[in-house]
């Protein structure tokens, strides 16, 4: 049998800092470093404070992964690094780090979509698996779901590495959305896990709040208006009145009109272009309510759902960064010139990295 | 002037756009923002994105913090950078986003929630060739929104 490539992934997109081993698609160590902690006191990211954590934890992070993995340097055939989409000054910590090692080493380095990650991120293999996993033959065209707190995408895949992006969000990011109605609720940051944990105790019948885009024919998402219906809400029920059991109602009445928009456009996908296999990927997935939505749909229609086998894949991370380097790497995708691997803060999957 | 919908914020970004754009040539054009959450900002920045002739769609920056999209039309070229500071909270955090570096002649900046900055926007500034528009969102009734601007050198 051939030998898989071993790869060393970074990536630095946003709030985490993140390094991966993977040995083909076996993740064999996945460290991330949060600054959530960092930021919750300010409800988002913090930029200068977002570099400087960079900075501060990447050499660490890069050395866990390795001793996690049992690896040397010496030993890996290639070092992989996010170029975008993300924070300008975040991505650059990655990619000087990923040039550097690459140089001293004597490496070749891969660019990755950290879109392109998110939506392979199912493909992971955990590095002991409990049971026998079947072969994974993927059956084209395949339907990837992307929801994070950047993005909101469905894509269409012919073939790993070539992707057509069939609708996008038009304003917000379902995360964003989570994010900023969990502001005005006076909940913490981020939004989402906190209103998904109080929908679960609520009426999402309770509030009549609309769903995005229902009426409108593209593949396209908009949660802004969502936003604003739900800031006209809260503002008319008066802080006195703002109780448990509304905020538990309230979250479940948003959760759901958002859930909603997300499914009825995945459907719609479905309806269009027959894809044999979906994928989930981004943050958002983490939301039981709407993976279930989703799963319910493709059930329906018996196309198989694909998730990744841990938690920690759906959240920003490098081994999906991994998983789609190990594809470049079998098309030889490395880059030509090292020097000039440069930051693509909006990056998007239809375009090429080259 | 009061808007009544999402377009009508799009269209008036187009006027003001209209109205300042002279002087792009030497200048970093700057829409400075206010506003509160759902007030249209992002709508007004996708009414600058029209008026350069940006295809792409301009979406929110809240994530990225800053997206750019370069843009070249008839009459110029340069970068439209959209920036959100609903996160930055201490002044030197837009320092450290190094928007100095953004500010060129021909290039338009939009900063959502640039009231957050305002005591140090000199300094940011300083000695810099950029033409400030100030535009204030507010809501009014429902689906009604105030839009009121100014401009300064």
């Amino acid at each position: 049998m051939k030998k898989e490539p071993l790869i060393l992934s970074i990536d630095t997109s946003c709030d985490e800092t993140a390094a991966a081993i993977t040995l083909g698609r076996r993740v064999l160590s996945n460290v991330v470093w949060s600054q959530i902690a960092i930021h919750r006191p300010w409800g988002g990211v913090v930029p200068n404070l977002a570099k400087r954590a960079h900075q501060k934890h990447i050499d660490e992070v890069v050395d866990t992964a390795l001793i996690e993995a049992e690896k040397q340097m010496e030993t890996i055939d290639a070092v992989a690094v996010t170029q975008g989409p993300g924070l300008a000054i975040a991505l650059e910590v990655g990619i000087e780090k990923a040039k550097e090692i690459a140089k001293k080493y004597n490496k070749p380095l891969i660019g990755v979509d950290h879109m392109e990650g998110h939506l392979l991120s199912s493909l992971a293999r955990s590095p002991n698996p409990t049971k026998a996993e079947p072969s994974l033959r993927l059956k084209f065209p395949v339907l990837g779901l992307l929801v994070s707190g950047g993005h909101t995408e469905l894509v269409l895949a012919r073939k790993i590495g070539q992707y057509q992006i069939l609708g996008q969000t038009l304003d917000d990011a379902a995360g964003e959305a989570f994010d900023k109605v969990a502001k005005m609720l006076g909940l913490g940051y981020p939004g989402g896990p906190i209103i998904s944990r109080l929908a679960e105790d609520g009426d999402m019948a309770k509030f009549n709040l609309p769903v995005p885009m229902i009426h409108h024919k593209s593949l396209n998402f908009s949660f802004s208006g969502l936003k604003t219906a739900c800031l006209y809400k809260i503002r008319k029920i008066g802080e006195k009145k703002r109780d448990k059991q509304f905020l538990k109602d309230f979250a479940a009445s948003f959760q759901y009109a958002l859930v909603q928009s997300i499914v009825l456009k995945f459907k719609k996908a479905i309806d269009i272009y027959h894809p044999q296999q979906v994928l989930l990927g981004g943050g958002v997935i983490n939301n039981l309510y709407l993976r279930q939505q989703i799963k319910q749909v493709a059930r329906q229609h018996q196309i198989p759902v694909l998730v990744p086998y841990s938690k920690k894949l759906f959240t920003d991370n490098a081994a999906m960064i991994g998983i789609a380097a190990y594809y470049k790497f079998l098309r030889k995708e490395f880059v030509k010139d090292i020097d000039r691997l440069d930051r693509k803060p909006n990056l998007s999957l239809e375009a090429s990295i080259f | 002037m009061i808007t009544y919908s999402p377009r009508e914020t799009k269209e008036l970004a187009q006027k003001i756009f209209q109205e300042n754009k002279r002087g792009l040539k030497n200048k970093c054009l700057i829409f400075a923002l206010q506003g509160e959450l759902g007030t249209g900002k992002t709508q007004f920045a996708k009414g600058l994105g029209r008026a350069l002739g940006i295809k792409k769609i301009i979406v929110s920056p809240s994530f990225t913090l800053i997206r750019e999209y370069p843009f070249k039309n008839r009459e110029t070229k340069g970068i439209f950078y959209h920036i959100d500071a609903w996160r930055i909270e201490a002044p030197e955090e837009w320092l450290a986003l190094g928007i100095r570096e953004l500010v060129k002649p021909g290039n338009v900046i939009a900063i959502e929630w640039a009231e957050k900055g305002r005591e140090i926007w000199d300094k940011i500034f300083d000695k810099l060739s950029v033409k400030i528009v100030w535009v204030k969102l507010e809501h009014k009734k429902r689906g009604e929104r105030k839009i009121s601007w100014s401009s300064k050198k």
